[in-house]
């Protein structure tokens, strides 16, 4: 976990083929746009499976992903860390693929694999050879279909989740600061608010019939969508899609219980002790508006002029100006995403560690400084070009890097939350309608102080 | 237990996947090198669709070339490069860069010094004759060199509180003993010891163009981001040139802990002597590594992993500098396995000594390997770092060409071969970092 980014050419030949082979929706037919743009081809199998497939030809490499609409948001409450744990449940066996052997199956066909769990959904993905899709569909059907698991499989998956909590946490001076520490002081929802990361008890206790219901109210084609883009032909993409996931039984996914937050109204702050630390640190969580809104990608604008960059008004003043720290870190869903690929209650989130000799109270003090500029004045149309700039830059890097897998990230988290993979080809669009105006408003509402948390991090480390 | 099965289908045959189509051929992107009449290399590298274009300034001046007593004052002269020049200041350089779609990269290793930053392809031009100016005209002030103290003041305390750094530096210390390879930090006394004088002499003894390689890589206009690099780079002094310190390396069985208390894993750091980056065996020893503890499906992360759970985050790397390799096992595994965790490394180990592998892992394997190779030159940084090792270790061009060849030429004996030549017991360094009143009699038999 924790790894905690041409125009499609639908003819007729192929359309034909999907009514022929039970599809129940017309393929939607990628339009080329102004601004960053791919190809996007989507449709849904007789199951509910969504399949998204985007070509990209620049290198003979192919990334297959299916995302399922289940994180560790709403995991059992008396089982955190389960949503994770499952995942790697995934990995250890289905019907025609032992422990190890879709691992095995993977990197001896040339190719990278991983998987995560976030927020709101469940990754696994590979990057592969061209010319070895096929065989990917293939495997990955294998386990959407069911896995064939033993209690030593857990009881080791145990052991090596328990180490990951270990090594990346518990071990390790600043483990949950601010990536799980901020939404826990923040939220009131335990959905929101709870160790997504896993209480070492709680992943202790997990059973084999938990991972039983677990999969058999979210592991569904009904709840996922499946991504193929990179070098591949569509129409055998299709063949195959059709061929290995078009007899998984579809099952209602549980419905999704009630995740949202009540509008803050106080401001809060929560120490928590580090015994591993020896420098204080401290972090600041502001509550994001609605994903999608206007005031959403305002949001966006605002991370990359306050935050994002040596550029940004915050590294000016904290780093250069006030010399609180080296750096400073944050964003939105900075710990386990970006501002696309969540799907709820979520924070924009900035934190330092810095010297003894300056005090939480100092840092909020100039914190505000910088944000009472951005409420009280208009930003100009320079610095939200530039703003754009750095986020176009961004996006090109997130859409190609790693072989595709940031594309078909997006491409899959646009499918299951939004029903709409085209989104993807007007983020752009949607960053170039924010005004000055809209901005100051913005931060006038997101950015009081009455809607932030701060944790204060105590070094009681040597 | 089985969720889903469908019934009647429990006692089937297993389905073998398909096996895929035919791959496609893999060429290295075609590279156009020159030298100034300073001695300066450039390597543009027309490449991808993505309108974006990646420089890296390799300066090869590092912590190798650090005064005794000023240990790092490589990296603060590099990080002091971007607090100004004579013409611009520090928020101007951040601005300008910004507006292009990028930002500015600095940092210091063993060798080098990498000035990096990818931009916007159409600020390609632009952004070679800013990074000109930043290697060149650097505007040292004491108020900066205050300001990095105090962050590398505050770096350096929190590496000390991290397992995984006590355990690298302490392995360094000990396998390069003697060397300047062997300190990675500087003490706090070195850094308070830092003068603005310290960090102009520095600049002046080691940046010029005889030491500097610059690579482009991306999509670019030629012609333009050329006459840029000329225009900009041109007048730069030729300066000193680059020299080796190749390391004696410490091959003595040896062995090290360090007292974590009440710490719930145990950072274990194993390793011996390996070939260099430009040895014959280097490609053949890339394929044992990979099949022993490189790969996610590789032997040891099978055993202590998804075996006996022992740990989540094993791994194995090759530690190249010229002329010189070591091989490193680390794994951050429980407190209370991490005596039974070293005994089944050194049994996987020993079993790639003393048994052939087969046929149908050695395959899996080099496939690996070469999808690796094709996935990390996909991207514009892995270009220039396949490239750049090729030129630090002058193993001369057709290296990157042949090298998938090297790979599939491997053969099981081979294989056995480079378990039995490097990793030997009695060259094998440990490291232990961990809970000493729980590991102690747990590790009392590798200690020797």
């Amino acid at each position: 976990m924790r790894t905690l980014i041409k125009r499609s050419a639908a003819s007729l030949f192929v359309m034909s083929m999907m009514l022929s082979l039970g599809v129940t929706t017309q393929a939607q037919k990628a339009k080329p746009q102004a601004g960053i743009s791919v190809p996007v081809t989507y449709y849904k199998l007789g199951n509910g499976l969504k399949v998204v497939l985007s070509p990209e030809r620049s290198a003979p490499l192919a990334t297959i992903a299916v995302y399922y609409n289940i994180g560790f948001r709403i995991e059992p409450r008396d089982r955190t860390g389960f949503a994770h744990l499952f995942e790697h449940l995934m990995f250890q066996g289905s019907k025609n693929l032992g422990k190890m052997e879709y691992i095995r199956l993977v990197e001896s066909n040339g190719g990278v694999l991983n998987g995560s769990t976030r927020f709101d959904f469940t990754n696994y993905f590979a990057v592969v050879p061209s010319h070895k899709v096929e065989t990917l569909l293939w495997a990955e059907a294998d386990r959407m279909r069911g896995l064939d698991i033993t209690d030593d499989n857990l009881k080791n998956q145990q052991g090596v989740v328990g180490n990951e909590v270990k090594v990346n946490v518990l071990n390790q001076p600043y483990g949950g600061f601010p990536w799980i520490d901020l939404p826990m002081a923040a939220f009131t929802n335990w959905y929101n608010s709870h160790n997504f990361y896993g209480e070492l008890e709680d992943i202790e206790a997990a059973t084999m019939a938990d991972a039983k219901t677990f999969f058999d109210k979210y592991y569904s084609p009904k709840n996922a969508v499946l991504v193929v883009t990179g070098d591949f032909n569509e129409r055998d993409a299709r063949t195959w899609i059709q061929k290995y996931f078009a007899d998984i039984p579809a099952q209602t996914p549980d419905k999704i219980p009630d995740i949202s937050e009540p509008r803050q109204t106080k401001e809060k702050t929560v120490t928590k002790s580090d015994k591993l630390a020896n420098k204080p640190g401290v972090a600041f969580g502001y509550k994001m508006p609605e994903r999608g809104t206007p005031e959403y990608y305002a949001m966006g604008l605002i991370d990359q002029i306050m935050l994002q960059g040596e550029d940004s008004l915050l590294y000016k003043e904290f780093v250069k100006d006030r010399g609180f720290a080296g750096g400073v870190g944050g964003g939105i869903n900075s710990g386990l995403g970006n501002m696309f690929n969540y799907n709820g209650p979520m924070l924009f989130d900035i934190s330092l560690i810095h010297d003894d000799k300056f005090s939480a109270a100092d840092i909020t003090r100039s914190l505000d400084s910088v944000v009472a500029n951005l409420q009280e004045k208009e930003v100009s149309q320079k610095d939200i070009n530039r703003a754009i700039v750095k986020l176009r830059s961004g996006l090109y890097d997130t859409m190609t890097q790693f072989g595709g897998f940031g594309r078909a990230d997006l491409l899959a988290c646009f499918a299951i939350f939004d029903d709409n993979p085209q989104k993807i080809n007007q983020i752009e669009a949607n960053f170039r309608r924010v005004t000055p105006a809209l901005i100051k408003k913005t931060a006038k509402e997101y950015l009081r102080s009455t809607n932030r948390t701060t944790v204060i991090l105590k070094a009681e480390g040597k | 237990m089985c969720f889903a099965c469908f019934a009647g289908d429990l006692l089937a045959q297993k389905q073998t996947p398909p096996a895929g189509g035919q791959p496609k051929a893999f060429v290295f992107p075609e590279q156009e090198v020159y030298t100034l009449p300073n001695g300066m290399r450039v390597t543009l590298v027309p490449y991808g669709s993505v309108p974006k274009v990646a420089f890296q300034a390799v300066v090869y001046a590092g912590t190798k070339d650090d005064a005794k007593g000023k240990k790092a004052i490589s990296e603060t002269v590099g990080a002091m490069l971007k607090e100004g020049t004579q013409t611009r200041t520090a928020d101007q350089i951040a601005r300008e860069i910004a507006e292009m779609g990028g930002g500015l990269f600095i940092s210091t290793g063993t060798d080098s010094t990498n000035i990096s930053g990818e931009v916007l392809t159409e600020f390609g031009a632009q952004f070679a004759a800013l990074l000109a100016d930043v290697l060149q005209n650097p505007n040292f002030k004491a108020a900066d060199l205050e300001l990095i103290r105090a962050n590398k003041l505050r770096a350096l305390a929190v590496a000390r509180t991290q397992a995984g750094n006590q355990a690298w530096s302490k392995f360094r210390e000990v396998i390069f003993a003697g060397h300047p390879y062997a300190q990675i930090n500087p003490t706090d006394d070195e850094v308070k010891g830092y003068t603005l004088d310290d960090v102009r002499n520095f600049y002046a003894q080691f940046y010029g163009g005889a030491r500097t390689h610059l690579y482009v890589v991306g999509k670019f206009d030629r012609l333009a981001v050329k006459n840029a690099i000329s225009k900009g780079f041109g007048g730069w002094k030729r300066g000193t040139t680059a020299t080796r310190n190749v390391p004696t390396i410490n091959a003595k069985r040896s062995f090290a802990m360090i007292d974590r208390p009440d710490s719930p894993q145990s950072t274990i750091y194993l390793g011996m002597p390996g070939p260099a980056f430009s040895d014959p065996d280097y490609a053949k020893f890339v394929v044992m590594d990979s099949i022993l503890a490189g790969s996610f499906g590789s032997r040891i992360t099978a055993n202590i992993r998804e075996n006996k759970g022992y740990t989540y985050s094993p791994g194995s790397f090759l530690w190249n500098r010229y002329k010189t390799g070591y091989w490193v096992q680390n794994a951050d595994v429980t407190t209370q396995f991490t005596g039974a965790s070293i005994k089944e490394i050194l049994f996987e180990i020993n079993r790639m000594r003393n048994e052939p592998v087969g046929e149908t892992e050695l395959n899996g394997i080099k496939s690996y390997l070469i999808g690796l190779y094709v996935l990390q030159n996909s991207a514009r940084t892995g270009v220039i770092g396949q490239l750049e090792s090729m030129n630090y270790n002058e193993v001369g061009k057709d290296f990157l060409d042949s090298y998938v060849q090297k790979l599939s030429a491997v053969t099981a004996a081979d294989v056995q071969e480079m378990a039995k030549k490097y990793l030997v017991e009695d060259k094998m360094a440990i490291v232990v970092v961990g809970d000493k009143a729980k590991i102690a009699e747990q590790v009392k038999p590798y200690e020797k």
